[in-house]
């Protein structure tokens, strides 16, 4: 809301500085979102007040004319080519040395200098509303009212400062000058005048019959009638021009411009109706019928819904209540007599009915607020006695007035306690009666424990204590209230398990050498189908469809957003993949290197009508490439770096019993990924991306992905790493070198050693896999890493080397191994 | 006697130092050898009296000790000497960084936010993303078609089962709403996590992004505690001398509500870009546990009180690391991240 402080002043006389006015307002709660100084650049001696005295044609150019203006001080003669000034016109008038905005350039500053245009010199410039930053007119010359006062200072005319408000919707007493006037008085102590609307018009004789016909009084609190007659259309006075053009309203006529002028003074809107076209003496409310239809002011034909509130005469609607007129009784330049509208309306049904059409006005923006039923009387009065101040009509207060909606003022027994209580800053009785009272509340003192309050019609807001020391900290000052922590001992453990292991999870990733990302959590069905790399069902394995499952249910119908800002955002991710596939494919534009990515977050399992399961997963995802800060050479990515990747993390849960098994799954290059589980738990599925679902994220090199359940992590994790004591005996390490079959399985090698063993192996690690031309073909190299040792004593020689050989025989016998030398 | 084998300790030690590996063996023979001067000390042990011979011996052979052990240690230097010769290197070349990854800077101020609130007792909770109606309004004192509920565009989701009843939470508040159903006072709880907002996307605004609510309820909590606890945060986060202002506000489920500013970190209060010449930094909205809402989970408001605030995580992100459009935290260009590494 557009305050203008010359409007404001007409009831408190605010003097302080706009920004310390600003800043005060803004304490209370009721933010200025801007402040806008109009004329702030127009230079008292240099742009002034003018009057086109006579208007002489340019002798090379018919497009420009010649006028002399006269400004006070002297008379001038300038170039121009304004097609819309006649002799007589008072016009915005710039001399040399004036800053205006450059209408023809580029919106900037300008200085005014004398020119020579087209042979003839010009000292001085006739301006458009553009030119003084007005607004966007500059088809002609800005025309003033006729009794602008010439000679004046444009700025003294004009300009002014406007505090603009954003309201928060518990200030529906704001939306209006009185209001924001009656914040301001008590904020900074000064007195308040409001508006007397004069001695009643009050001469019933005139007015025809009317009866009012609230049908529900849910439908409308109360509905005041007005009656205006011997209408005369005109423009309206230079100070109610000026004031509302300041607000933001464009000056129509004397009616219209009262109607508004009323509305943003007292916050009540107004609607007037051409009595004479309302059919029978009566005017009501009801809802709307279905398919009931109204030709509204702008022309359109609007199908209503019982959801609608529509105002009726005896033979059907004549306006939406609230919202917009009808045109059929839209007033004209033949109206001779008005029926002056000053209701209140339900505001659901206000805000529902203006939303459902995309009407929203001033006067809906109101009544979608709570506003107090008791200010429409006095509206009305306001109305009739500028109608007839400005010579607009004459008036009859109040015709009729229907009030089924009366409610009583709320009045709160206010325990001064609940002040220290909430604020924890004691103030006296006297500060607070006195901050109460400032912001109106008529407050009754005893000397009792608690206050009386009763609480004026126009603060719907306050109902309760809370609401109270919220007032006495709005006007005593929240900067008054000291800094404390709160009392009282520990409550119970700050440690949060879940997310410790989470930073732990992180923390292992990124030392791994990945990058946290952040995605959005929103996708679309497409983008979820990408994944599959454009393959159907038939090539999922039963393992296959255990990560799908888990990791990966596209196939899931996901969650779908009623209202989306983009297409390709209309649904919840059921799978983190591919948002973090298309992160990679974004970074390859900048970079080739470096892309080892990490993501722990959900994706959302719909649960029918239930709440979905938020799950969460870490998603790793790297290019071609390891990453590498260095300069020694890149390494390309294998699966082993996967794989050893999730050993790492496991390792640090404590998880060890982990099996990897091959599967099959569209996503992943078959051959080339595994699933991890410990027991019956599917903890990973890691590998490569197929090349069908790469090509698809628009990734030109091979990529590899990790996918960890993190709840089942966590679930399986150990609460504490367990202590082993340090061996005390020496131990002995023998190497043996087997050659297998391509197909073979490393893990059966070393469970076929440790079995073998006979309790003197301590543990088993691959050191090397050989391909090549020392092993024949087919067949590959594996060399295994035997740790022997006797927790008790020092083995010997001849013990390790017996069983050594034990070992070798049982390779030989189940799996056909030879050595190799 | 004693004398005598000090000075030749003293003589052998100081010309060891200075022996080269071709000498070695001569000073071996010159001082320990079968034939050297140590030997020949000890020849003279004979003219002692019984009583000072093994005094004698003990030292002369503690000598011997000492000497062969510092030969030894001669020989083992120069033979390491003799190995260290290699090419120089340039020294300009870079190194070889660990290639480590990096955290998300939400996620860097999210730990901080979590730390600095554990040390004062807010343990951190979780809370559903995709909630209810109910709890993200209703139970906060927001009831259907109320004008506040244009402080907050939701995001719904098509649940035929529950029409209209299904949206993204649109901020952390309905965690309050949770806690203290579940949970009986005191409660010092913080509640990160991310929210969603059905509005365009522009340098300030992200449709989504991430809160951490805060909640204290107890007997005697007021907003001097309030006020307190933001300072101090304010202050663990953006440094000692921090101050906080608070201003009127309007929330549906706070009463009183307001705003907390910070003085700014960057000029100190005298006024910036940054502050937009201020003095003064926006950081959050808070205010008292509406009674409502005390009351909706079963709490009598006249017993207890409570303060809630809410804060954007990308805000106070932006702040500490002067980051100027906060569409740099979604879009996840890794020339951005690499920064907080």
């Amino acid at each position: 809301m557009r305050v203008p402080l010359i409007w404001l002043r007409d009831y408190v006389d605010i003097q302080v500085p706009v920004a310390e006015l600003a800043h005060r307002l803004g304490d209370a709660g009721i933010e200025v979102e801007a402040v806008e100084s109009i004329g702030a650049g127009w230079d008292r001696d240099k742009v002034f007040v003018g009057k086109i005295v006579s208007v002489d044609p340019h002798p090379n150019a018919d497009r420009l004319t010649l006028p002399t203006v006269d400004f006070g001080a002297e008379k001038r003669r300038v170039v121009t080519g304004a097609p819309n000034i006649k002799v007589g016109d008072n016009v915005p008038f710039a001399i040399e040395g004036a800053t205006l905005i450059d209408a023809h350039g580029d919106g900037g500053p300008m200085v005014l200098k004398p020119a020579k245009i087209r042979g003839v010199e010009s000292s001085g410039m006739v301006c458009s509303a553009r030119e003084l930053g007005l607004g966007e007119d500059h088809e002609g010359i800005l025309i003033l009212p006729p009794d602008a006062p010439v000679g004046t200072p444009l700025v003294d005319y004009l300009g002014g400062d406007v505090i603009e408000l954003d309201l928060k919707p518990n200030r529906s007493d704001c939306l209006s000058m009185i209001g924001v006037a009656r914040i301001v008085a008590g904020l900074f102590n000064l007195p308040l005048t409001l508006p007397d609307p004069g001695s009643p018009r009050d001469d019933r004789s005139v007015l025809p019959d009317l009866n009012i016909d609230i049908r529900d009084p849910d439908l409308c609190s109360r509905y005041s009638a007005g009656y205006l007659h011997d209408l005369t259309l005109a423009p309206s006075p230079h100070w109610m021009q000026r004031r509302l053009e300041a607000a933001g309203q464009r000056p129509i006529n004397n009616l219209v411009d009262i109607t508004n002028f009323v509305m943003l003074e007292t916050g009540q809107p107004l609607h007037a109706f051409d009595r004479r076209k309302l059919r029978g003496d009566l005017i009501g409310v009801r809802p709307a019928e279905a398919s009931e239809t109204l030709r509204t002011l702008d022309g359109q034909d609007r199908k209503l819904t019982p959801t609608d509130t529509v105002i009726f005469d005896a033979e059907g609607p004549v306006g939406l209540a609230g919202v917009m007129g009808g045109l059929e009784s839209e007033v004209t330049y033949s109206t001779t007599d008005i029926l002056l509208e000053a209701a209140n309306f339900n505001q659901t049904r206000i805000r529902n009915t203006s939303r459902a059409m995309g009407l929203r006005s001033e006067a809906s923006r109101r009544f979608e607020q709570r506003l107090s039923p008791e200010t429409t009387v006095f509206a009305l009065r306001r109305s009739a006695q500028l109608a007839e101040e400005i010579g607009a009509a004459k008036a009859v207060d109040l015709w009729e007035d229907a009030y089924p909606g009366h409610m009583e003022p709320v009045e709160i027994d206010f325990p001064l306690a609940e002040v220290p209580r909430l604020l924890g800053v004691d103030f006296s009785r006297a500060q607070i009666v006195d901050a109460l009272r400032r912001a109106y509340l008529d407050v009754t003192d005893d000397g009792g424990p608690t206050l009386q309050v009763k609480v004026p019609h126009w603060r719907a807001d306050i109902t309760m204590d809370a609401n109270l020391v919220e007032e006495v900290a709005v006007m005593i000052g929240y900067d008054s209230i000291p800094s404390t922590l709160p009392r009282g001992g520990v409550v119970g453990s700050v440690f949060n398990e879940i997310d410790h292991r989470e930073d732990l999870i992180k923390d292992i990733l990124a030392a791994a050498g990945y990058q946290e990302v952040i995605t959005y959590t929103t996708t679309s069905p497409d983008r979820l189908q990408r994944l599959l790399g454009g393959s159907g069902a038939n090539s999922i394995d039963d393992q296959g469809g255990l990560v799908a499952s888990r990791f990966l249910p596209v196939e899931l119908p996901p969650l779908k957003l009623v209202n989306r800002l983009r297409a390709e955002e209309d649904s919840l991710r059921t799978a983190t993949l591919g948002h973090l596939l298309e992160t990679l494919a974004a970074n390859v534009r900048f970079t080739d290197r470096d892309l080892s990515l990490f993501e722990l977050d959900k994706l959302f399992i719909p649960a029918g009508a239930d709440l979905p399961e938020e799950r969460r997963l870490l998603t790793a995802v790297t290019g071609q490439y390891l990453s590498n800060a260095g300069w020694d050479g890149q390494r390309e990515t294998t699966f082993f770096d996967l794989k050893g990747l999730a050993a790492l993390l496991f390792d640090r849960f404590g998880i060890d019993e982990i099996e990897a098994a091959p599967f099959r799954h569209p996503t992943f290059q078959t051959g080339r990924c595994a699933m991890v589980t410990a027991g019956e738990t599917l903890l990973a599925a890691f590998g490569e991306i197929s090349p069908t679902t790469r090509a698809l994220f628009d990734i030109d090199q091979t990529a590899w992905a990790l996918l960890v359940d993190v709840e089942a992590l966590l679930r399986l994790a150990a609460d504490a790493p367990a202590f082993h004591p340090l061996p005390r005996y020496p131990a002995v390490v023998q190497d043996v070198s087997i050659v297998v079959g391509l197909e073979s399985e490393s893990a059966a090698f070393t469970e076929a050693i440790l079995s073998a063993g006979g309790g003197m192996v301590e543990s088993v690690r691959l050191v090397d896999e050989y391909r090549g031309d020392q092993v024949p073909t087919g067949k590959r190299g594996l060399t295994y890493s035997i740790v022997y040792r006797n927790p008790d004593r020092t083995l010997t020689d001849d013990e390790v080397a017996a069983q050594h050989a034990k070992i070798v025989r049982a390779l030989e016998a189940r799996f056909h191994a030879t050595l190799r030398t | 006697m004693q004398d005598q084998i000090d000075r030749l300790v003293a003589t052998a030690l100081s010309e060891l130092a200075e022996t080269e590996a071709d000498a070695l063996d001569d000073w071996r023979r010159r001082f320990t050898g079968r034939s050297g001067e140590l030997t020949g000390i000890l020849r003279g042990i004979g003219k002692l009296s019984a009583e000072e011979r093994p005094a004698i011996g003990q030292a002369a052979n503690a000598a011997r000790h000492r000497l062969e052990s510092a030969f030894a240690d001669r020989q083992t230097i120069l033979a390491a000497r003799s190995q260290a010769g290699v090419e120089p290197i340039d020294v300009t070349l870079p190194g070889y960084r660990p290639a480590v990854g990096g955290l998300h800077p939400v996620t860097r101020t999210l730990r901080d936010i979590r730390r600095v609130f554990a040390t004062i007792g807010f343990r951190a909770v979780d809370s559903p993303e995709v909630e209810w109606d109910e709890y993200n309004f209703e139970k906060l004192n927001i009831p259907r078609d109320h004008p506040a509920r244009d402080m907050w565009d939701t995001f719904y989701i098509d649940n035929p089962d529950r029409p209209g009843q299904m949206l993204l939470r649109t901020h952390t508040s309905p965690a309050q709403a949770r806690v203290m159903e579940k949970t009986q006072p005191p409660i010092r709880i913080i509640t990160p996590g991310r929210c969603y907002r059905y509005e365009d996307v522009n340098a300030s605004h992200e449709s989504v992004f991430f809160q951490v609510e805060g909640l204290a309820v107890d007997t005697n909590i007021t907003m001097a505690d309030l006020r307190g606890t933001l300072e101090y945060f304010a202050r663990a986060m953006f440094g000692p001398d921090r101050k906080i202002r608070i201003r009127g506000s309007f929330f549906p489920f706070t009463e009183p509500s307001c705003e907390a500013e910070m003085s700014c970190h960057v000029c100190g209060g005298d006024g910036c870009r940054v502050c937009g010449r201020t003095g003064w930094i926006e950081m959050l909205g808070a205010g008292m546990v509406h009674p409502t809402v005390l009351e909706g989970a079963g709490y009598d408001h006249r017993k207890y009180s409570g303060f809630a605030f809410g804060m954007g995580v990308e805000r106070i992100a932006m702040l500490k690391y002067g980051i100027d459009d906060i569409r740099h935290f979604y879009r996840n260009d890794l020339r951005f991240l690499r920064q907080f590494v």
